[in-house]
């Protein structure tokens, strides 16, 4: 059953929502240990090519297409509620499609199946919200032109992914809601994945300060 | 006369070795011990949790930051340093160091503890950051430097009152600085992470942590942060004792087996380690094999601190799932329980090190390793018994318990022919008490050592004099007392009343085989029905050390040693040593003590373990159709003196055994499944032989062997004696007390033998030691002289034969058996061609028919097996198997 909902009516109703419950606090890694292993231990894509950690964010070597990085190191959820922020920095100013990072939360245990975001630099081209079912992505929502955001190259920018009880599944930049949709087909998470397209060496993204919370009813 | 100086120089020898002055132990002013903490690396396959980076025997103890960690760059700035008491106890003190200077310790008294480690940069950031162990092992230092040390109020560190987490050392001005805790469990994942912030002005603060169910252990990472980074950071550990789960799983809804286990068990070992779920395939690939191999029993090996970190807290989470894994299989269980090897007993019963006479802790693969007197490693594992009968003991599949001793199962006194244990703080407590109780003041004590020690408290053990042949000093002697002592309370005192003061049932076996004087735990092993266990079943010294197990009627569970056991002609050396003396008082095992996924991904793919198994699952059918057969040895035994091991060898270890030339001698002559005996073997035994044979190399008796000699002889025996044999006695600083007590003729002919008579019996006198004779003639020459009939002969003495009984069939088992030292080293590879003769079979015609390899029976007669034989070609440690069925 496809649980996607249109949601340009709910927009309004979903901007307003705040989230009941407390937050739980499910890991935080802001790399101020300068590695990959201490506090979280986050896996690169490829050994030989490592994502590296500099002055406190982590960003790929930008030579491998669909580069990605990955933790499981975190109590897994249960209760279908996420919020994962983090902040990202772009170094290419191109407003370009191709210039984009994508996250992804994940159930391993279900065949990596979860919900990814996609945002680009400056344009709404290939910026959605997707479910992951069975190694298949479908897009359950895009970003209006209107909202395309523009990143000022070498400033970290918080971004927010979150799914609430009630299967509001939201991306938020900077504070200002992005895209949203409505869905409930996952309910488990156990693994965070950040993919940047690098398509050319400069069009790579830099993230810091993660934090996954889930709602506690 | 030749002989009479020779005796005369020998007795002046002894005298002079007698009233050498013994020297004792002399604790070190501050012995102490610094190794690595590495929790993780309990999961890994055969590695320990700590391993030694430096050591000292003065006060103070002095660190170099190298020596914390392999990766101090960029350590240009101030370390700071919390102990704690053992891992998880109080914080004793804290301290800063300056950089570029090493790290000289406060005053800490003995114990073992534990050091939080920061190292910072120059710019203030944490350059590194290591927990490490610090044992203080001896302390004398003088009452003006124990100076109680101190707790700064400016380091950050943490603890846990009451379940909230305190932390000290808070920077004054708190703003945007948050205290970040990361909580993972054993297997180290992540069970929760919090945040605090801090406020301003608070040097200590107190945080509420998220509770714990009972049985929950976690290692908190606390990290102090501020918008710019790590500021500092501590690790502790924070528990709650109590059981996890709650409940045990519900074993009286399992149906009982649908049928009991065989005669002869043939048993499987299992490392478990880890997450269940992750082990699974390798798991069902084992269970798959087990059934291709026949295996009937698996003995799950569970890291004791996977289940019980600290003691008291138990998680029984993952072993649940392993356990209810093969409950459902319908495959029987056994536990493996004990010992400490790897640092595998709770956290807090570590530090109690084995010590050698030197004060030396490296005493395995340069470890340190709990002392078999250590009194925490006792309590705790008593109460592990315990729990895991509570927990387990209603699961119809559990049908055993076996224990691996103090420290590891191939000893438990770490001795070696150099080395001499265990002169630990504990070990010479258990002898002060020991010697208290021998001799009750301190005067008697003084006049039988010939010593001026002050006080009890003073008593230290003697140190093994190398330069002596032999010690049996009276301090010496009175320290093997305790050790025996020791050895009995850490073992079949230990372990066995706990088990059956809860499971009269279940059986028990103990890892012993390897660590010396087993014979003195057999009375203890036969009180409560125990059995031996042993790795290695191919080690030709197994020979010796099965036969006073099957002399006292001690079952055996001999086990392969090579993990995996992809050798065959180690399996086939290993029938050969387990079919000696019967298979109806044994069993038989194989060890996988790797990571257990490596049954899916590596054995498949291992060539030589499929020829290894092939042999295995065509020999153990056969073997259990012979698993009431009883040996039929000529009535010939061999003399095995324990108090050699004690007072010449000084080693408590299998190798350092008498009898080894002996033992080949009987190789040759087919007497290998002859009985040994010591001073200990019950008259029972001696009483069913005709002939005993004392070699050279025992050359201390103890009063009590050679009343046994000397009650056999005159009962009837006739006693060959060789060489040296006896030169020592024990309690008696006279050279060959036994020519005395045996009536010895005064000459005795020092070229050739001398006989005499003593009672009913004769004694016979050979001035040499059994030699390593191609042939083994002179044991089939004392035996024609003692009119002694040989059962079985060997045309080629590589090849050897033996027989048992099984019912009225005898069962010719012929062996090119080498052993395990052999094999490692085998070169040679050709073939051995020979003729076994049956002398001594009764009259009639047989029916012959080789069970393994197996073949059709043949008519044959008397007289064919006695003159004509049986001709067969083996190869290296080649077996051949035959029943031979009387025709009516």
């Amino acid at each position: 059953m496809n649980m996607t909902k249109p949601i340009a009516l709910m927009m309004l109703v979903v901007v307003g929502m705040t989230a009941s419950g407390a937050e739980n606090l499910r890991f935080a890694d802001d790399f101020a240990d300068g590695n990959l292993a201490d506090n979280t231990l986050w896996r690169s894509q490829r050994s030989s090519q490592p994502w590296t950690v500099s002055n406190s964010l982590v960003r790929p070597q930008g030579a491998v297409i669909f580069d990605s990085l990955s933790t499981s190191d975190f109590k897994p959820i249960e209760n279908g509620t996420f919020t994962l922020r983090f902040t990202v920095t772009f170094q290419s100013p191109e407003k370009s499609g191709d210039n984009r990072f994508s996250v992804m939360i994940r159930d391993l245990t279900a065949g990596g199946a979860g919900y990814a975001a996609t945002i680009a630099q400056g344009t709404s081209n290939n910026c959605c919200l997707e479910t992951i079912a069975s190694g298949k992505r479908a897009t359950i929502a895009k970003m209006a032109a209107k909202d395309a955001t523009y990143f000022e190259p070498g400033k970290a920018v918080e971004v927010e992914f979150c799914l609430s009880a009630d299967g509001t599944l939201c991306l938020r930049v900077d504070g200002a809601v992005r895209m949203v949709a409505v869905n409930q087909e996952f309910k488990r998470f156990d693994t965070v994945q950040f993919t940047e397209r690098c398509k050319q060496p400069d069009m790579i993204q830099s993230i810091g300060k993660v934090s996954l919370f889930c709602t506690e009813p | 006369m030749k002989t009479y100086l020779k005796f005369l120089l020998i007795a002046t020898a002894l005298l002079t070795s007698a009233s050498h002055a013994t020297t004792f132990y002399k604790p070190a002013d501050y012995r102490w011990y610094l190794e690595s903490l590495d929790l993780a690396a309990s999961f890994r396959a055969s590695e320990p949790i700590c391993r030694v980076m430096a050591k000292g025997t003065t006060f103070p103890v002095t660190l170099n930051p190298d020596a914390v960690s392999d990766k101090p760059k960029g350590h240009t700035g101030p370390s700071t340093m919390v102990l704690r008491q053992g891992l998880t106890g109080p914080i004793v003190s804290t301290a800063q160091f300056k950089s570029g200077q090493p790290w000289t310790l406060p005053y800490l008294p003995a114990d073992f503890y534990s050091l939080s480690i920061n190292c910072f940069s120059a710019d203030g950031g944490i350059a590194f950051s290591t927990t490490c162990c610090l044992n203080i092992l001896e302390d004398s230092t003088p009452a003006n430097i124990r100076v109680k040390p101190t707790i700064a109020p400016d380091i950050f560190c943490v603890s846990i009152v009451e379940g909230q987490l305190v932390a000290s050392g808070l920077p004054r001005f708190g703003d945007g600085i948050t205290l970040h805790v990361i909580a993972r469990n054993q297997l180290g994942e992540k069970e929760f992470e919090q945040r605090f912030p801090l406020a301003s002005g608070q040097g200590t603060a107190t945080f509420q942590l998220t509770d714990l169910l009972p049985g929950q252990f976690l290692n908190l990472q606390v990290g102090l942060k501020s918008p710019k980074g790590l500021m500092a950071q501590d690790s502790l550990f924070y528990f709650k004792r109590g059981t996890c789960p709650a409940s045990s799983p519900d074993w009286a809804a399992v149906p009982p087996p649908p049928s009991d286990l065989p005669t002869l068990v043939v048993h499987e070992n299992q490392a478990l380690k880890g997450s269940f779920n992750r082990n699974l395939p390798g798991l069902n690939a084992l269970v798959d094999g087990m059934a291709e191999r026949g295996s009937n029993l698996i003995n799950l090996n569970f890291k004791w601190n996977h289940i019980e970190p600290v003691t008291g807290v138990y998680n029984w989470t993952e072993v649940d799932q392993y356990v209810q894994f093969f409950t459902d299989k319908g495959i029987h269980f056994g536990l493996i329980i004990g010992g400490a090897i790897f640092n595998s007993s709770p956290y807090d019963t570590w530090g109690e090190w084995m010590m050698d006479s030197t004060g030396e802790c490296q005493l395995w693969r340069k470890l340190c390793i709990t002392s078999p007197a250590s009194g925490k490693y006792r309590q705790a594992i008593q109460n592990f018994i315990r729990a895991v009968h509570a927990r387990y003991g209603r699961n119809p599949y559990f049908v055993s318990w076996t224990f691996c001793g103090q420290g590891l199962d191939s000893g438990i006194f770490m001795d070696h022919f150099n080395t001499v244990t265990d002169y630990s703080p504990w070990a010479r407590r258990d002898f002060v008490d020991y010697l208290t109780q021998r001799y009750r003041t301190l005067r008697k004590l003084n006049a039988a050592w010939g010593t001026d020690f002050r006080s009890w408290s003073a008593v230290v053990p003697p140190l093994p004099d190398w330069t002596r042949p032999v010690d049996i000093s009276q301090p010496w002697i009175d320290f093997n007392a305790c050790k025996l002592k020791i050895y009995a309370e850490s073992n079949t005192k230990l372990y066995d009343p706990v088990v059956r003061e809860l499971d009269r049932k279940r059986k028990i076996s103990h890892y012993l085989t390897y660590t010396g004087p087993i014979e003195y735990l057999f009375p203890d092993q036969k009180a409560n029905n125990s059995h031996l266990n042993d790795g290695g079943g191919e080690a030709h010294q197994m020979v010796r050390l099965y036969s006073l197990a099957a002399n006292w009627g001690i079952r055996r569970q001999p086990e392969s040693h090579y993990v995996p056991p992809d050798k065959p002609l180690q399996l086939q050396d290993m029938i050969t040593n387990t079919m000696r003396y019967g298979l109806h008082n044994s069993d038989l095992g194989m060890v996988w003590n790797s990571m257990v996924n490596i049954h899916a991904t590596h054995y498949p793919k291992n060539a030589k373990l499929k020829d290894a198994m092939a042999f295995w699952t065509t020999i153990t059918p056969l073997l259990r159709t012979l698993s009431q057969s009883k040996p039929m040895a000529p009535p010939v035994g061999f003399v095995l003196s324990w108090d050699d091991v004690f007072c010449r060898t000084r080693a408590w270890r299998w190798y350092a055994l008498p009898g080894e030339t002996l033992q080949k001698a009987a190789a040759k002559a087919s007497l290998g499944n002859a009985p040994w005996l010591s001073g200990v073997t019950p008259n029972t035994v001696y009483d069913q032989l005709d002939m005993l044979v004392c070699d050279a190399d025992n050359q201390v008796f103890s009063p009590e062997l050679l009343n046994k000699l000397k009650r056999f002889t005159t009962r009837g025996g006739a006693l060959v004696i060789c060489g040296t044999a006896g030169e020592f006695t024990v309690g008696s600083t006279q050279a060959y007390v036994w020519r005395q007590r045996l009536e010895a003729p005064k000459e005795l002919n020092p070229t050739g033998l001398t006989e005499w008579k003593l009672g009913k019996g004769r004694v016979i006198y050979s001035p040499n030691a059994v030699d390593n004779q191609p042939d083994g003639r002179f044991l089939t020459d004392m035996m024609r002289r003692c009119n002694v009939a040989a059962q079985v002969a060997s045309s080629n003495p590589a090849v050897q034969g033996f027989l048992l009984k099984d019912g009225d069939d005898p069962i010719l088992v012929v062996s090119a058996f080498l052993g395990f030292d052999r094999l490692r080293n085998l070169k040679d590879t050709s073939s051995l061609p020979t003729t076994v003769t049956l002398p001594s079979l009764p009259d009639g015609q047989w029916s012959l028919t080789r069970l393994y390899p197996a073949d059709t029976p043949v008519p044959t007669s008397t007289k064919a097996l006695q003159h004509t034989g049986i001709s067969l070609v083996l190869e290296p440690s080649g077996i051949a198997i035959y029943r031979i069925t009387k025709q009516e």
